[in-house]
C-alpha cells in the first residue's frame, strides 16, 4: 500500500510530527504504549533506517510544508544509543523546521544522562518529559517501575543543575496504596525540586494485555477505592500552585500547554512514524486515519505493510472532533467547528445542543463550546449522548472541510 | 413396506462426539437430498441448534436404502434431543425404536451421556450398536475405547462398527450392520391401533404436525382418532413419512415413523408420551411410560424497552406453537413493567427460549433468577403455592414453608467423587444410596432441593468432573425448608425483578455473590450506586459502585482516538439493552449475571 495514493498534500498547511521509539529496558506494569523489552543494537538500527525511508516517502509527498511541532515519544527514546539518536535528530532536521512551534522528548530518569541532555541542546530540542509517575518508593514498586526513587531523584536534581528548556513531569493517581498525603507530596517535591513548567497527571488504568490487568483480574489487586476524591485533590492542588488545568489529565503554566498535543486535541494534521504510531491526515475523500502495526518486526522489514488506512466518515470524524475538543478546558472553537462541519453544532443537532444547554452541560462562551468542569468528569456520557444524536443525522448531510 | 424391511433405530451418544454429522452422512448416501440443498447439521433447523451443537427438538427422518442382498429397507432414524432437561423426551425417542447406534468419539472414549443414554436404551431393550467415531483422528485411541465398551459397557467390543462420519468412511459397514443387528419392528397390523407421540411441530399451512411411531394397526386419512389421555377426538386429514419435507403416505402401518395430520390446532394438544388410538375399535391399554411434563423452572420474562410489550406478547404465542413445554402468563413488576411469568423444563430449556426470543423475534429481554414451587403453610390454616418472589407473604403470617425435592442421580468416575460429594452436602443433598458399578466408575443416589439444583449445580458437577459425571433427577416430594425473600436494592431501592427466594441459611452468602456480580455489571454513573441485599429490614450484604472519572482523567493522544471513539460505540449498543431502575441504568447483562454461578 503507497502512502501517496491517499493522501492530499495540497490541504496542508502544517504538519505535527510523532516518531516512535518502541524500546524499553522492560515494561512496566501498567504502559499499552508498544513498546519492545531488551532488544538487540541491531534492531534499534533497523528500526532508524525503517524510519527513515518512511520520512523520505513523507517529504516526497508533503514537499517543504512547514512542522509545526515534534513529539519524540516511546517507549523510552533516552535509552537509544546516542549515535542512533543523533542519527534520528539529523534525519528530522531534513523537513522544513522554518517556525517550529516546539521540539520535545520523552526521558525516562534511569537514562538520563549529561550526554544525553547535552544532544537534546544541540539540536535545540526545547521539552523535556521524564516519566517520573511518583516520588514513593512503593508506589514506584507497585506500578513495576524500573526507576527507583534514587534513579529518580538523581534524574531531577541533573535537570535542576543542567537542563535550561520546559519540562513537563508525569505523574500517576489512584496507585493501589495511594493515598492523598503521597500523592500531593510527590506533586509538591517535584515542583520544589525541578523547574517544570507542566504536569501531566494521569489516572492509573487497566489497560488491555498489561500485567498491571492481569494483576487486577488474577491476583486480586484491588482498585483504589477513592480514586475520585484523590485526583480531585491533586487536580485543585495543581491549580493552586499556578498550575492550571487546560485538558483533563494535563495542567501547565500558563502559555506553556504542550502545544505538540494541543495539535491531537483541536485535531490538526498530524503525522505519526514507528510501529504503533497514527496519523490523522486529509486524504483525496476525505479524511485518514493511519496507523502502523504494533509489530517491530514488520516496521523494521516493510515498513509499507505495517500500515493500515482508514478513511473516516464525516460523522466518526466529528466524533472524534469532540472527544478531543472537549476534553480541553477550552473546548472547540464554534469557528473552527464551522468551517469544518460546515454549519454550527446548533443547526446540526438542535435536539442535541437543547439537551447540553438544559442539563447546563455548555458554559456560557461566545468562541466555544466549552463544558463544565462536572461534565468534562463525565464526558462519556456528553459523548454517548452525542453520538446517538449522529445517529438520528442523515448521513449525507454531513460535510467535511479539513484541514479548515 | 413390509415389516421385516422397517428398521427404527436412534443414535445415542455425549454431546461432540459427531451425532448430527453421521445422521448429516446418512441423509447424504441415502439421496434423499441433493448435495447442492445439503448443509451440515441439516437435522438441527434452529440456528441455535447448530451453533450450540446440540439437538433441541426431536427429528425424524426415512431413508430407502438397498442392502448388499439386493433387499430394500425403509431406514427411520430418529433423532434424540442431548439435554438433562429433555430427558423425557429423549427415553420417547428411544421408545419409538428398537436399535440405537451408540456412538463414541475415539478420542474422547465412554463419557458421562454416552452413559445415561446407554443405560436408557438399555432399560427399552434396544438392540445397541457400539460404533467408534472419529477413527480418523490421529490422537484417536480405539484399543482404549473397545477396552471401555467391554469393561463399562458389557458389550463386545468386536461388535463394534469403525467409522469417521467426517471423512465417510465405513457408512456402507454401518447401513448393513442396522439392517442386519436392529430387528425388524413387530405388531399386529390388524390389532387395534396403537401409536406413540414421540414429537410434534407446528406448520403454518397444515397446524399441528404429529410425530408418531405406529406399533400396532393402521392409521389413514378419514381415520377418527382419540388421543388418550386427553380423549380428544380428531379426523385425521393426512399420514405420511419424514423426507427432510413431508410426503404423504396413503396410510401408516404397525412399525412404521410417520407424521399424520388432523385439525390439532395447538401443539400442547398433543403431549409427548401419549398414545393414539382409533375411536371405533380403540386398543384396550395405552403405551406405559407416559407423562404429563411439568414446568419446574419458573421465571419471569420482561422486554428491555416496555413498549415491546405487545411484540414479546405475541413472540411468545409464536413460541408456544412449537414448544409445548413452555407455559407462561402474564405478569407484571415495578421495576421492569409488564411481562411474562414463564414455566420451564430445566435451566437449559430457559436459555433457549430466551435465544429464540431475542433471535427469532429480535427483542432484547430480561429474565429474573429462576425459582421453583413453593408451598406457604399460612398461620391461618391456609395453603399457598407460589413460584414467584413477589407473592410471598410477609413472615409474620407463615407458619411453614415447603420446597420440592428431587431424587438426583449421579454416574461418575470415582476419581470425582470427593468432589462431587462435598458438591452435594453443599446443595443440602442427603445420600441415599452408593453403587460401586466397577472398579472405576460409581453411581450415587442424593435427595435434595430443586431450588439447589436449578441454581448451578449442573454447570458445577460438570466442572467438577471435567464433564464425566452424569446426572438425571426426578422429583419425588415436598419437604419443609426455611425459606426467606431475599431482596437486593439498588441506590436504596429495591428492585423486584431481582428478589428471591431462598433457603435462610444460603441467604448471606446469595446476597454477597449478587451484589459483588451486580456491582461488575452496572456501568458507572454520575454518582455513587450502592447495591445492598436485604432479608427484611436487615442489610446482609453491600457493593458500592464509585462513580465514573477515571476514564476521563486517563490519558488521551493522537493514537487513542479511534479506540476511544469504538469503546465509545460499544457502550452505546450497550445502552439500547439497559432498562431505567429509578435513576440507575441496568444493563440485561445484570440480570443475566444473577442467574450465573462463580466458580470461586
Amino acid at each position: 500500500m503507497g502512502i501517496p495514493d491517499y493522501i492530499e498534500p495540497g490541504k496542508l498547511k502544517a504538519l505535527a510530527l510523532y516518531i516512535h521509539i518502541p524500546f524499553c529496558v522492560e515494561k512496566c506494569d501498567y504502559c499499552a504504549f508498544y513498546s519492545v523489552a531488551h532488544s538487540k543494537a541491531e534492531w534499534q538500527e533497523k528500526w532508524l533506517q525503517a524510519v527513515r525511508l518512511e520520512f523520505a516517502k513523507c517529504r516526497k509527498l508533503i514537499g517543504d510544508i512547514r512542522i509545526s511541532t515534534i513529539f519524540i515519544g516511546g517507549g523510552t527514546p533516552s535509552l537509544l544509543k546516542l549515535p542512533l539518536l543523533e542519527g534520528l535528530f539529523k534525519e528530522i532536521e531534513l523537513f522544513n523546521l522554518d517556525g517550529l512551534e516546539e521540539y520535545s522528548i520523552e526521558a525516562n530518569p534511569e537514562s538520563l544522562s549529561p550526554d544525553f541532555l547535552d544532544l537534546l541542546k544541540i539540536y535545540s530540542i526545547d521539552r523535556l518529559s521524564l516519566g517520573v509517575q511518583s516520588l514513593q518508593p512503593e508506589e514506584l514498586a507497585m506500578l513495576g517501575r524500573r526507576a527507583s526513587l534514587e534513579h529518580t531523584l538523581e534524574a531531577l536534581e541533573l535537570l535542576s543543575a543542567k537542563w535550561q528548556g520546559r519540562l513537563n513531569l508525569d505523574f500517576i493517581s489512584g496507585i493501589p496504596g495511594q493515598s492523598q498525603a503521597s500523592l500531593l507530596d510527590s506533586l509538591e517535591k517535584a515542583i520544589q525540586m525541578a523547574k517544570l513548567d507542566h504536569i501531566s497527571l494521569y489516572s492509573l488504568s487497566a489497560e488491555e494485555k498489561t500485567a498491571l490487568q492481569r494483576r487486577f483480574q488474577n491476583e486480586g489487586l484491588k482498585h483504589h477505592p477513592n480514586h475520585d476524591s484523590l485526583w480531585i485533590k491533586a487536580y485543585c492542588f495543581l491549580q493552586s500552585q499556578g498550575f492550571l488545568n487546560y485538558e483533563m489529565a494535563n495542567f501547565a503554566k500558563p502559555g506553556k500547554e504542550c502545544r505538540h498535543n494541543l495539535a491531537y486535541w483541536n485535531l490538526k494534521p498530524y503525522w505519526g512514524f514507528g510501529p504503533s504510531a497514527y496519523s490523522t491526515l486529509p486524504g483525496k475523500k476525505g479524511v485518514l486515519r493511519l496507523s502502523y502495526a504494533s509489530d517491530l518486526h514488520l516496521f523494521n522489514g516493510r515498513a509499507d505493510k505495517a500500515l493500515a488506512i482508514e478513511s473516516l466518515t464525516p460523522k466518526e470524524f466529528l466524533t472524534d472532533t469532540m472527544i478531543m475538543g472537549w476534553r480541553l478546558k477550552q473546548g472547540v472553537s464554534k469557528g473552527v467547528f464551522l468551517r469544518r462541519f460546515g454549519s454550527s453544532l446548533e443547526d446540526l443537532l438542535p435536539g442535541f445542543y437543547d439537551f447540553l444547554v438544559n442539563k447546563r452541560i455548555l458554559l456560557q462562551s461566545k468562541s466555544h463550546y466549552r463544558l463544565s468542569l462536572k461534565s468534562r468528569l463525565f464526558l462519556d456520557d456528553v459523548l454517548l449522548e452525542l453520538m446517538g444524536a449522529l445517529d438520528e443525522l442523515p448521513s449525507g448531510l454531513l460535510r467535511v472541510n479539513w484541514p479548515e | 413396506m413390509k415389516q421385516e424391511n422397517i428398521r427404527n433405530f436412534c443414535i445415542i451418544a455425549h454431546i461432540d462426539h459427531g451425532k448430527s454429522t453421521l445422521a448429516d452422512r446418512f441423509i447424504q448416501k441415502s439421496g434423499i437430498i441433493s448435495d447442492r440443498d445439503f448443509r451440515d447439521q441439516i437435522l438441527d433447523s434452529m440456528d441455535i441448534e447448530r451453533e450450540r451443537g446440540i439437538t433441541i427438538k426431536s427429528q425424524a427422518i426415512t431413508m430407502p436404502y438397498t442392502s448388499r442382498s439386493g433387499e430394500n429397507y425403509a431406514l427411520n432414524l430418529v433423532d434424540t434431543p442431548g439435554h438433562v432437561d429433555f430427558s423425557y423426551e429423549v427415553s420417547r425417542t428411544i421408545y419409538a425404536c428398537e436399535g440405537a447406534l451408540l456412538l463414541i468419539d475415539a478420542t474422547q472414549g465412554v463419557e458421562a451421556q454416552t452413559l445415561s443414554n446407554f443405560f436408557m436404551a438399555l432399560e427399552h431393550n434396544l438392540e445397541i450398536i457400539p460404533v467408534i467415531n472419529k477413527i480418523d483422528l490421529p490422537s484417536s485411541d480405539i484399543e482404549g475405547v473397545k477396552h471401555q465398551i467391554d469393561h463399562e459397557l458389557g458389550l463386545d467390543p468386536d461388535s463394534a462398527l469403525m467409522v469417521s462420519a467426517k471423512a465417510g468412511t465405513g457408512l456402507e459397514e454401518l447401513l448393513e450392520a442396522i439392517v442386519e443387528r436392529v430387528p425388524a419392528p413387530k405388531g399386529d397390523r390388524e390389532a387395534p391401533l396403537k401409536a406413540l407421540i414421540f414429537d410434534s411441530h407446528y406448520d403454518s399451512y397444515r397446524g399441528v404436525v404429529v410425530h408418531i411411531r405406529v406399533f400396532e394397526g393402521i392409521l389413514k386419512p378419514e381415520d377418527i382418532i382419540k388421543l388418550w389421555s386427553t380423549k380428544a377426538q380428531y379426523k385425521v386429514e393426512e399420514t405420511g413419512i419424514f423426507k427432510i419435507s413431508l410426503a404423504k403416505t396413503k396410510e401408516l402401518c404397525a412399525g412404521e415413523v410417520g407424521y399424520f395430520v388432523a385439525g390439532i390446532k395447538t401443539i400442547s394438544d398433543t403431549k409427548i408420551g401419549d398414545t393414539i388410538t382409533q375411536m371405533k375399535n380403540p386398543c384396550t391399554q395405552p403405551l406405559e411410560g407416559f407423562r404429563e411434563v411439568k414446568p419446574v423452572v419458573f421465571s419471569s420474562i420482561y422486554p428491555v424497552d416496555a413498549n415491546d410489550y405487545d411484540e414479546l406478547a405475541s413472540s411468545m404465542e409464536k413460541l408456544k406453537l412449537n414448544d409445548a413445554s413452555l407455559v407462561y402468563e402474564k405478569d407484571s413488576s415495578a421495576a421492569l413493567g409488564f411481562g411474562f411469568r414463564c414455566g420451564f423444563l430445566g435451566l437449559l430449556h430457559l436459555e433457549i427460549v430466551q435465544e429464540r426470543i431475542e433471535r427469532e423475534f429480535g427483542l432484547s429481554i430480561v429474565f429474573t433468577a429462576p425459582s421453583v414451587r413453593y408451598y406457604i403453610y399460612k398461620k391461618d390454616g391456609q395453603m399457598i403455592k407460589i413460584d414467584n418472589p413477589l407473592e410471598f407473604p410477609d413472615v409474620t403470617y407463615i407458619e411453614k414453608t415447603e420446597e420440592p425435592y428431587i431424587r438426583a442421580t449421579i454416574m461418575t468416575p470415582t476419581e470425582y467423587l470427593g468432589n462431587i460429594i462435598n458438591l452435594c452436602l453443599e446443595k443440602r443433598g442427603e445420600q441415599t444410596s452408593m453403587n460401586y458399578l466397577d472398579e472405576k466408575r460409581v453411581e450415587i443416589i442424593y435427595e435434595m432441593p430443586l431450588s439447589e439444583v436449578v441454581f448451578d449445580f449442573y454447570d458445577r458437577l460438570k466442572s467438577l468432573s471435567r464433564g464425566y459425571a452424569s446426572f438425571d433427577y426426578s422429583l419425588i416430594d415436598y419437604k419443609e425448608t426455611d425459606l426467606v425473600k431475599l431482596d437486593i436494592l439498588i441506590n436504596s431501592k429495591p428492585v423486584d425483578a431481582l428478589s428471591m427466594l431462598v433457603f435462610k441459611d444460603n441467604a448471606y452468602a446469595r446476597a454477597r455473590s449478587i451484589c459483588k456480580k451486580l456491582s461488575n455489571e452496572i456501568p458507572r454513573h454520575q454518582f455513587k450506586v450502592p447495591i445492598q441485599g436485604a432479608v427484611g429490614n436487615s442489610i446482609i450484604a453491600r457493593e458500592t459502585i464509585p462513580a465514573l472519572r477515571k476514564d476521563v482523567t486517563a490519558k488521551c493522544y493522537g493514537g487513542d482516538i479511534t479506540r476511544k471513539r469504538k469503546l465509545l460505540e460499544k457502550q452505546k449498543a450497550g445502552k439500547k439493552r439497559m432498562k431505567m431502575v429509578g435513576n440507575v441504568e441496568l444493563p440485561q447483562s445484570a440480570f443475566l449475571s444473577v442467574l450465573k454461578t462463580d466458580t470461586e
